[in-house]
């Protein structure tokens, strides 16, 4: 392919863009093969490619609106998006405290569970109410508050292990971070011991006079033969 | 090369070649230029150019030269900040790069 034909390929595949821009291009390539001279424009030409490669890298570059633009050195070659996209990756990461970040972040998290766990547990005993009616309103109730005793037990008994793990990881670097984390840790156990405590009352104590409640309630119906009020 | 050359120091390359020309610079000249130090494709410089220009780093004009007008390229006012900038980045990333390989220093 000569120059002429290059050329005229190239205004061609460009015609579907502004006068302005298209004009720009064209006069940018003539440029450009005036300057390489004569006697390089057979290897110009090859390294450049087929027009339509050199159209398509031109329209690209009019598409881009910015920030993330698509090409590198190897030009049309390896230009391809998964690499791109590793890029603008790597220039979000680079925050000079993303490394803090992750710890802090899985405590937040950790401190929701806990304080969602015993909601979720308070509001499948709502529905279970809601199920079983009025009448076993208690079942409910008792249900609701062991499970919500345990979960927070468990929870923060798990809370209490991460941030002390944390915590030591943290004394490395930063030795005030980590005392705190570590002392968010011992106190997370010192509520977790409370919960555990209770639990331990309920199951001795709570649930068996539950029992003993419902089967009084239960020979009472049977033996009157009575619906509930 | 083994390491690939992003947009933004792409930019930052292409900016420093043109800055050294007070005059101005033409494509080819450019081309030639970048490709000394990473490797380029023919098409490539085009559209970095034009971008550049559309975020008024870089001007252009026509100037003629043995009977034709060659178009030329020359760093703003905004495009010499814009340089600054990317030098003050590249310093500071190659540096750490630099140090870790060297010393395996952390200084997080």
């Amino acid at each position: 392919m000569d120059r002429n034909e290059f050329m005229k390929r190239l205004e061609a595949l460009l015609s579907d863009l502004t006068p302005g821009e298209r004009e720009e291009a064209l006069h940018y390539y003539n440029d450009y093969l005036d300057d390489a001279g004569v006697e390089n424009e057979p290897a110009v030409i090859l390294s450049l490619g087929s027009p339509e490669r050199v159209a398509e890298t031109i329209k690209e570059g009019l598409k881009e609106t910015g920030d993330n633009v698509e090409y590198t050195e190897r030009g049309y070659e390896n230009r391809n998006f998964t690499r791109d996209k590793s890029e603008v990756v790597e220039k979000k990461v680079k925050k000079p405290f993303g490394m803090e970040m992750t710890p802090g972040m899985i405590v937040v998290v950790v401190i929701i569970a806990i304080i969602v766990s015993p909601i979720f547990m308070r509001i499948v005993g709502g529905l279970f109410e809601l199920v079983f009616g009025t009448g076993f309103n208690l079942l409910g109730g008792i249900l609701t508050m062991v499970f919500g005793v345990v979960a927070a037990a468990f929870g923060l008994f798990i809370a209490a292990a991460v941030l002390i793990g944390i915590g030591i990881a943290t004394m490395i670097g930063s030795p005030v971070a980590g005392i705190l984390l570590i002392g968010a840790g011992i106190f997370c156990a010192g509520l977790a011991v409370f919960f555990l405590w209770l639990s331990v009352v309920i199951f001795k104590y709570v649930i068996p006079w539950f029992f003993r409640f419902i089967g009084k309630l239960f020979r009472k119906l049977f033996h009157k033969k009575e619906g509930r009020a | 090369m083994v390491f690939n050359t992003g947009a933004a120091l792409l930019d930052a390359i292409v900016l420093a070649v043109v800055s050294k020309e007070p005059d101005g610079t033409y494509g080819y000249k450019i081309t030639q230029e970048v490709r000394q130090v990473i490797e380029l494709s023919e098409s490539t410089l085009y559209p970095v150019l034009r971008r550049l220009q559309k975020d008024e780093c870089l001007k252009a004009y026509d100037m003629e030269c043995a009977g034709r007008n060659r178009r030329y390229y020359k760093v703003t006012e905004k495009g010499n900040v814009q340089l600054t900038l990317y030098e003050q980045e590249w310093k500071l990333y190659s540096d750490k790069i630099t140090g870790m390989f060297e010393g395996g220093v952390n200084n997080g």
